[in-house]
């Protein structure tokens, strides 16, 4: 049973900040709210106030400016899915989004909600790690531009402050030809969580891998690059042994970070399979 | 302490008194009587409590009332009567789509939001489209070809 | 025959299309008072002390009960009496029931049950059947650990394996799985006008329900009335007493309408389950595939509670062979009571686990053997004359070979390409999966009455306690009456499962209703019909002799012109005719020592075929079609049982793949995985009729058997496919990994 508080809905995103900036601690922001009325429901949280960011405009929008692509906090998944923008400039997310929870979750589930609320199986992530995303964060203090992986402290941890608002999320178009793969590992197809999704980018050059971004979803409990692995294959012809090397690579630094678990014996030759598996596919696209 | 909502509730403008922190299907079943949406879990996983918000199907349990302001609700009682059904409702009945008739009322606003978009839709389009409605009795089948059998 | 193997509409669909069907949840009342169970966290203790005084403060808290205030028997359970509805000194299991609040509102009875503090003194908690069966083990009920150790004894075992020229012994494990069923549990009591204490819940089976009520507030069984509300499936979880006490104690005291709705979570914590089986199992066959000895040893975990762990137990061990005819068999089946949560019936009573067992082990032979799955099926297939593990000679309907021919005809058509090209990771394999399930209780009486009248204003009016929870037995039933009556379907009033209007039809469960009820309800249209002829004699002033019924009406056998219609008579008669049938089946009761007898009077069949396709990187499995061919005796409603036949794959496919309850871990639906549309495969059923001689129309049934080959088809598909075999479900994505990764090793 949810209990009971105030809801505010701001129109503008100075009333929002202003709003944010008098409640603090007393106050959640609710996007979408797949995440939070759960947590409301199960008594995880008491908030004040709610202060609700899906009626301010600047939220809202997908937008290409300036050889970049900005996508509002409050863009739900179904939105971003069914967008030619993203479909066009950062297809792998478009994939990622249409693929989460149910069509239900997906009409009102937010991106900006996805990030705050730090689940490391978040379907979108990897994909934006891999698109070097910027946030926009607001705040009655001001504004800043910040990496997406500096907004996770921890497995549902946000770095943001209780009075900041992740306003928008940006990356610079692609060079051409980027190619992309996208894996998700469930125990179901429909309405799962992922138990590991592989989001990887590649440019090629004839058989050369001349840029290679790989990040990886619910092995680490914050999102990250697999930079080690990356440069193992960074500017190198493409060969399948040196995909694994890679792909173990990746394995062990799942377990540097995260720990051997119980269900690391099971996670080690998936992931390193999958990687293998995801990076072959985007290769084969070029 | 509560709000005062106004919106559009199965072609009908509505005007209603609500704490703020009671979700859409609260509001629906024990405000206004609709008791014809479902809750089957409360935390979005079963789409038992499937509604339309602005055409578009969403889990009224994880939807606060405050936020169906101004916006267009429908449920399963809006969607046709006794003496007129609507297609679905009775390509359910026909199809032999229904046995508990839990899942029932969400499914067919999940598959009335599939058809206003996609009138023919394929079978892995119905798939998609119910797949986060949850049904323990019939394997889905019967209700995705009486899905079909309208979208014909 | 004009309503018998007709689709009909069925009669519940239109009211939930619209979103009109009232379940538990939707009843409502002005001055409605909320429950809320308070429970066991601790899976083993001594309540020393309960505390209500911070929770009788909070403002709405209208009264808060504990077993103090129980009138009758503070014990309830199908066979065994166990489970407190209450718990006063001892608790059991995580969840347990401790006190109930009714409160003005629902938020007042939820705060008021966080602040009852219970002081417990921990016990030793036990988690394992093997644990609880040690000698000294702390007992979780006064009579011991062992709630019922069952064995069948047929012929010789030893010279059965003697005989054997090849032996396969293996063990599989299975988990707890819940019902899931989609409603969480939910109802409304109130004293009704004739003061009758009013219970409307979801149930399956009113009358069971009536009797626990009425002895557990100590009043005469009239003065309590069970209506069944539209039910939100049940699947077994709804045989148990669930929230009829709760409901009827608060009601009892106060005089005020109360509700009671469980959330999802509460749902998962405090439903029986079905039981986890540890099967060690050790079959014995000639070079030509003939078996020669069965013997297997089966120890389920009962949880904290009997419920129908006795049931499970005994239905396990009698079809622990499979359709097939074993000379030699010998079974040992225990139940262990421990501090896990209580398991009871689910869709199969145990045969799905030993279903999984059984055909596992025809496979394995027919590996060793190398002879075709089918082939081997086919060579052991009961037959009509032949004997089961109980030497119960079977006389007739016996499906089987028909199944395993017409499954066969489809998987000599399947070409299955075990690899992809296109994707090297996958492999893909075909199983056969086959079951018997015998039809209504185990070696029991389990009668059911029905009742149907023509009252004078030309009302025909069927009677019958049948609770029907959504899989139609409602228009099954009624298209009996209507065959057999010769009445159009539309003229027959259905009065159903209200303990105040109907007669007792016993429980929907063992697949029972169409086959006893049905049967009933013909032995109650037969005697009406020799009253209606009473009455027309009087009436016409003719012979008794000269009239008889056809198609509805009352005819001459010389007087050609003359036909009533049944209704007419007793319009004309001016009164109510009322005809009554009992049916119970034939049955033995089993040999204590030897499990002998006839437990059922017939059995259905069935012979699944799945496809699969397995990720050997990832251990994913994908259903991709499912032949699903079963012998229901004759069919009454053809999309009826077809819907059984799909959902019951569907069920099979989580339970072969996904469903695993983790006690402790599993909360709600996050966690607990059921198929959605995207996981269920294409089902193709097919159905074989073998009429049944003493089945209304020839009919079984189908509700339980749907469920049962689905898991052991998939889990043989997975073996042909990667070449490793899974003993324990489900086969989750771990366990196919390990598996394949053995196989790759090989």
């Amino acid at each position: 049973m949810t209990p009971p508080f105030q809801y505010k809905i701001p129109k503008n995103l100075q009333e929002a900040c202003d709003l944010l900036w008098d409640y603090r601690e007393r106050a959640k922001v609710i996007a979408g709210g797949t995440d939070l009325i759960i947590a409301l429901r199960n008594g995880l949280l008491r908030p004040e106030f709610l202060i609700d960011i899906t009626n301010i405009a600047e939220l809202r929008k997908i937008e290409e400016k300036d050889g970049a692509i900005s996508i509002g906090g409050a863009v739900t998944h179904s939105e971003i899915a069914s967008s030619p923008i993203i479909n066009t400039y950062g297809r792998i997310l478009s994939e990622a989004a249409s693929q989460i929870g149910s069509p239900q979750i997906r009409n009102i589930g937010t991106i900006g909600g996805n990030i705050v609320n730090a689940s490391p199986a978040a379907d979108t992530i990897p994909p934006l790690m891999v698109l070097e995303e910027m946030g926009r964060v607001v705040s009655k203090e001001g504004e800043k531009e910040v990496p997406l992986g500096s907004l996770f402290r921890g497995p549902y941890e946000s770095a943001l402050l209780p009075h900041e608002i992740l306003v928008s999320l940006s990356f610079k178009k692609l060079p051409f030809p980027m190619k992309d793969s996208f894996i998700r590992l469930t125990r179901r197809e429909g309405m799962a969580i992922a138990r590991m999704s592989i989001a990887v980018l590649l440019q090629g050059e004839g058989n050369r891998m001349k840029e290679v971004r790989i990040s990886i979803g619910a092995i680490t409990p914050t999102p990250q690059r697999m930079k080690e692995a990356e440069s193992i294959l960074k500017n190198q012809a493409f060969d399948l042994e040196r995909v694994r090397i890679a792909s173990k690579k990746i394995s062990s630094e799942m377990v540097l970070r995260s720990g051997v678990r119980p269900s690391t014996s099971y996670k080690s030759p998936v992931v390193e399979a999958l990687v293998m598996r995801a990076i072959q596919q985007a290769f084969e696209k070029i | 302490m509560e709000i005062t909502l106004k919106f559009i509730l199965n072609k009908k403008p509505v005007e209603v008194g609500v704490p703020p922190h009671w979700t859409l299907l609260r509001l629906l079943r024990e405000k206004l009587g609709l008791t014809g949406t479902k809750e089957g879990c409360g935390i979005g996983e079963c789409g038992a409590c499937t509604v339309l918000l602005d055409g578009m199907p969403v889990n009224s349990c994880l939807i606060l009332a405050p936020k169906v302001e101004g916006r267009r609700v429908e449920t399963v009682e809006g969607l046709g009567s006794r003496e007129s059904l609507h297609p679905l409702q009775k390509s359910f009945v026909e199809n032999g789509a229904v046995q508990c008739g839990f899942c029932t009322p969400g499914m067919l606003m999940s598959a009335k939001a599939l058809l206003e978009k996609n009138p023919k839709p394929t079978r892995e389009e119905i798939k998609e489209a119910i797949s986060g409605n949850l049904c323990r009795c019939t394997g889905y089948q019967q209700i995705m070809e009486a899905i079909e059998a309208v979208g014909k | 025959m004009k309503k018998i193997g007709v689709n009909v509409l069925k009669l519940d669909a239109l009211e939930k299309v619209l979103g009109a069907s009232k379940y538990g949840g939707d009843y409502s009342f002005t001055d409605l008072l909320h429950l809320k169970v308070v429970r066991s966290n601790r899976p083993h203790a001594k309540i020393i002390k309960v505390e209500l005084e911070e929770a009788l403060k909070v403002k709405g808290v209208e009264r808060i009960f504990t077993a103090n205030d129980i009138p009758g028997r503070n014990l309830v359970g199908i066979i065994q009496k166990d489970q407190p509805v209450l718990n006063l000194d001892r608790v059991r299991y995580v969840g347990d029931p401790i006190a109930l609040i009714a409160a003005r509102s629902i938020e007042a009875a939820e705060e008021a049950s966080q602040k009852v503090n219970v002081i417990y003194e921990e016990l030793p908690p036990i988690f394992s059947p093997e644990e609880a069966l040690q000698p000294f083990a702390p007992l979780i009920h006064e009579k011991g650990n062992l709630l019922i150790e069952f064995n069948i004894i047929k012929g010789d075992i030893q010279k059965g394996f003697k005989e054997a020229e090849v032996i396969v012994e293996k063990t599989y494990t299975t988990t707890w799985v819940d019902h899931a069923y989609l409603e969480p549990d939910g109802g409304i009591a109130f004293w009704d006008e004739n003061g009758r204490l009013t219970i409307i819940c979801p149930t399956q089976n009113v009358h069971y329900d009536q009797r626990e009520v009425a002895s557990f507030l100590g009043l005469p069984l009239e003065e309590v009335r069970i209506i069944q509300a539209s039910t939100g499936g049940a699947f077994g979880g709804r045989l148990d007493i669930t929230i009829q006490c709760f409901l009827a104690l608060a009601a009892f005291h106060l005089k005020k309408p109360v509700k009671i709705v469980y959330s999802r979570e509460e749902v998962f914590q405090v439903i029986s389950k079905r039981h986890p089986l540890k099967i060690h199992y050790r079959s014995g066959a000639r070079e030509d595939g003939t078996l020669t000895a069965v013997e297997v040893d089966i120890l389920g975990d009962t949880g904290a509670y009997a419920s129908y762990g006795t049931t499970v137990a005994i239905r396990a061990a009698v079809h622990a062979t499979g359709p097939y005819e074993v000379p030699h068999v010998k079974v040992r089946s225990r139940m262990a009571y421990t501090n896990n949560p209580w398991s009871g019936a689910m869709r199969g009573f145990g045969v799905p686990q030993i279903a999984f067992a059984h055909e596992s082990q025809m496979d394995l032979l027919a590996q060793t053997l190398k002879m075709d799955p089918i082939e081997i099926r086919k060579k052991n297939a009961l037959r009509v004359g032949s004997e089961t593990a109980t030497s119960q000679t079977l006389i007739a309907s016996v499906g089987i070979g028909e199944t395993l021919e017409r499954i066969k005809e489809w998987r000599d058509k399947v070409s299955c390409l075990k690899e992809d090209p296109e994707r090297p990771y996958v492999r893909r394999g075909i199983g056969i999966g086959s079951m018997w399930y015998g039809i209504g209780n185990t070696g029991i009486a389990n009668p059911s009455t029905a009742r149907i009248e023509l009252n004078p204003r030309g009302e025909v009016k069927l009677y019958i306690g049948v609770a029907d929870i959504g899989q139609g037995s409602d228009i099954v039933l009624l298209q009996i009456a209507s065959e057999s009556l010769g009445t159009e379907l539309g003229e027959i009033q259905l009065i159903r499962a209200d303990t105040s209007l109907t007669p007792d039809a016993g429980a929907t469960s063992a697949s029972r209703q169409t086959y006893i009820t049905g049967n009933a309800i013909l032995r109650a249209i037969k005697n009406l019909k020799e009253e209606v002829i009473k009455e027309a004699s009087h009436l016409l002033n003719e012979n008794e002799g000269d009239l008889f019924i056809e198609d509805g009406e009352v005819k001459h056998r010389q007087k050609l012109c003359l036909a009533i219609p049944l209704q007419e008579v007793a319009i004309r008669a001016k009164k109510t005719i009322r005809g009554e049938g009992i049916f119970n089946p034939e049955t033995t009761r089993l040999d204590p020592d030897t499990g002998q007898g006839i437990p059922y009077a017939t059995y259905a069949f069935a012979t699944h075929l799945a496809e699969v396709e397995v990720d050997i990187d990832t251990g994913r499995v994908k259903v991709l079609r499912v032949i699903a061919c079963h012998d229901v005796g004759k069919v009454i409603h053809p999309k009826n049982v077809i819907g059984q036949i799909i959902g019951g794959v569907a069920m099979g496919v989580g339970f072969a793949l996904m469903e695993e309850y983790i006690p402790g871990q599993t909360v709600s639906f996050v966690n607990y995985l059921v198929p959605t549309s995207k996981d269920v495969p294409e089902v193709i059923p097919i159905l074989v009729e073998d009429n049944e001689p003493s089945g209304p129309f020839g009919a079984k049934g189908v509700g339980e058997p749907a469920l049962i080959p689905s898991a052991p088809a998939i889990l043989n598909a997975i073996a042909d496919a990667i070449g490793e075999r899974i003993y324990h479900l489900p086969a989750n994505l771990e366990r196919v990994l390990e598996a394949a990764q053995k196989s790759k090793q090989r």
